[in-house]
């Protein structure tokens, strides 16, 4: 069987062959790139494994890596603070800003709040507040995008 | 005492019942509808629904609580941490009702709850405190807090009057940052403790935090059970303690158990509480809180002292005395815990939400695990991150670190980000190891902190072949690894017994 991974953070994807030695009792041959390891079911009792919607975690030795099925498109991920996703799941508490206004960057355009803590979601850059896609008393997930921001006219 | 209701959630209240449940106490858990699943929630003998999730819906409605004590005829209330634990109202309403209010009387709850009381409390018992500022309203507070701030010398910081856990505190480090600081303080001030004041005080450079546990009887019996150091914290909430400090020699541990417990005399208090000191690197120490409840990191002391703590506070309140005196206490070996949290550590700790779907809780000599968690359950965005305490008891700091690292490692909890590796990686950073710490710890050297990004070759191998096992089985079992079978979401029996520490196979 031929598995093909994305790895967070790098554009090829790797391919790994995973051939049965015979029976189950025999193990596996498994192919990464030039790199070949004999392995059993036992092999894994030393890593946990956990599958979701194409996400692949493995948690070896203490240390948890991720990957992604090849096959499917790239995750959308939640975005990091200043973006205008909502960088986790909460309740938007404040919305400071409305349709039309123009910010300057860094300007707090909306306070998400989560499990006691405030978030502070500010303009990335200059521009005009094309449309607002929360209000007051929202709960969003997390990655939802929150405001369309319009860069200035260049004109 | 017969029927106790906990007014809680999450692992406190889990290790609330089985202390409870131990002293052949019955136990009733309260839910909101987000905890209807809940490990505390099944768990306990009775379990009553309060409200929705938000917390002034449920676990912050004294009304609703009151009710549903009256309701199951519970006779005490145990509040835990957080929530309506430190709230005067709230225990002078149980006393009122009938109920015997695990903790302290409402009147040593209201003096410690308030900064200002509290701190002329303990000036008053000889006990050192920080310079600071409290305006009597928030007008004057807008108004006095520029020239303020310039008396005490910036950086100031500015905290909620009503708080405790770091909630609504913040450094400023110059006036023009004043103004939103107080703003957003007041904000989270008002939304966790229901009471927005705030105050001002003199920022100490580089100190420890070391607290110290005391245990009062109804009878006026005191002793301490030593000092904690909770130096390692994120957005000042604590995240790593352990006992013995390693800044603590016998004179100073002599010199702040004995303000401690000038402190708890001077309001005569009769239950599990905490006196929390900063510790300047010059050795000066200064009051900064009593907290009149049990603290999350409570377990290092149980571990070091042999004394369950819960059983204390249950005894204490239902009115035996003390069974143990100041000389019969000693500290034996080290303990160190380490808090897991439902948070994203490279975006600055972040609160994560997810569902647990592979959760592997290791067992071994030394290591304790106090956990609300079971397989397959959901984490909300209602209430504090915390998912479990990972507590080791060892002979020496040494032994207890080695324990914690490997506890570390081999915990498991897959299907949303915590903060497990980023605790690995304090527990084996160098500073660590020397007991170099304070309360920047974790800026200093920690900022950016990022996972590994490349995955190595074997680890690859591993995700295949657990790739393929699944797809073959239909079932998440490449979960089985080390220290037992692995619980997952796939078994319906783990449910039941998944927040148990290392489940039998």
């Amino acid at each position: 069987m031929r598995v093909t991974y994305r790895i967070p953070g790098e554009d090829e994807t790797i391919e790994v062959d995973v051939t049965p030695l015979g029976d189950p009792e025999a193990g596996y041959r498994v192919t990464v790139r030039d790199r070949v390891f004999d392995l059993s079911a036992g092999s894994l009792r030393r890593a946990a494994f956990l599958r979701q919607a194409g996400e692949i975690t493995v948690q070896v030795d203490g240390r948890e890596y991720r990957l992604y099925d090849g096959r499917q498109r790239r995750r959308v991920s939640a975005g990091a603070p200043g973006d205008l996703h909502a960088p986790m799941a909460g309740r938007i508490i404040r919305v400071l800003a409305e349709a039309g206004d123009n910010v300057r960057v860094g300007d707090t355009l909306l306070i998400l709040e989560a499990m006691k803590m405030e978030q502070q979601i500010t303009a990335p850059h200059d521009g005009t507040v094309a449309k607002l896609l929360c209000e007051e008393g929202d709960q969003v997930a997390a990655g939802q995008e929150l405001v369309v921001l319009q860069e200035p006219d260049k004109t | 005492m017969h029927k106790l209701l906990i007014a809680n959630r999450g692992e406190i209240a889990v290790r609330i019942l089985r202390a409870a449940r131990e002293l052949g106490i019955r136990t009733v858990a309260v839910y909101s509808t987000a905890d209807r699943e809940a490990p505390h929630t099944q768990l306990a003998d009775e379990a009553l629904h309060l409200g929705p999730p938000e917390p002034a819906q449920s676990y912050l409605d004294i009304s609703r609580i009151l009710e549903a004590a009256r309701a199951c005829g519970a006779d005490a209330v145990h509040p835990g941490y957080g929530f309506l634990s430190e709230n005067a109202a709230f225990a002078e309403a149980c006393e009122e009702a009938g109920l015997t209010f695990v903790g302290p009387g409402a009147a040593a709850v209201r003096d410690m709850g308030s900064k200002i009381v509290s701190k002329r409390i303990a000036e008053r018992a000889g006990v050192p405190v920080i310079p600071s500022f409290q305006a009597p309203d928030a007008a004057g507070l807008a108004r006095e807090a520029p020239a303020a701030a310039q008396r005490l010398g910036y950086p100031v910081l500015v905290k909620a009057a009503a708080g405790g856990g770091g909630k609504g505190m913040r450094v400023v480090e110059r006036a023009e940052a004043l103004p939103a600081a107080l703003e957003a303080g007041a904000r989270e001030a008002q939304q966790a403790f229901g009471d927005a004041t705030l105050l001002l005080e003199k920022y100490i450079d580089r100190p420890r935090h070391v607290e110290v546990q005391v245990l009062g009887d109804q009878f006026g019996n005191r002793v301490h059970l030593f000092e904690r150091e909770c130096s390692i914290q994120r957005r000042h909430q604590k995240i790593v303690e352990e006992t013995p400090s390693p800044a603590v020699d016998a004179g100073l541990r002599q010199r702040m158990t004995d303000a401690a417990l000038r402190l708890a005399d001077a309001v005569d208090y009769a239950s599990a509480g905490t006196v929390e000191f900063l510790l300047a690197p010059d050795g000066a120490f200064y009051f900064l809180e009593m907290n009149t409840r049990l603290q999350v990191e409570h377990a290092i002391t149980e571990q070091v002292s042999g004394v369950d703590l819960v059983h204390q506070q249950l005894r204490i309140a239902g009115g035996e005395p003390l069974p143990f005196t100041q000389a019969q206490l000693t500290q034996r070996g080290h303990a160190i815990e380490c808090r897991l949290y439902a948070e994203n550590p490279a975006t600055g700790f972040l609160p994560a939400t997810g569902r647990v779907r592979v959760l592997r809780e290791p067992h071994g000599p030394g290591c304790r695990i106090d956990s609300g968690l079971a397989p397959d359950q959901e984490i909300t965005p209602y209430y504090d991150p915390i998912l479990a305490k990972l507590i080791t008891h060892g002979a020496t700091r040494q032994e207890a670190r080695l324990r914690m690292r490997a506890l570390l490692r081999d915990y498991v909890i897959l299907g949303l980000t915590t903060n497990r590796e980023f605790l690995l990686d304090v527990i084996e950073s160098a500073a660590f190891a020397a007991g170099d710490t304070d309360t920047a710890f974790i800026e200093r050297h920690f900022a950016g902190w990022q996972p590994a990004a490349s995955v190595p070759a074997d680890v690859l191998a591993l995700a295949a072949l657990g790739d393929l096992l699944q797809r073959e089985n239909g079932t998440a079992t490449a979960a089985a690894g080390f220290g037992g079978a692995g619980q997952t979401a796939s078994n319906p029996w783990a449910r039941h017994d998944g927040w148990r520490v290392g489940a039998p196979r």
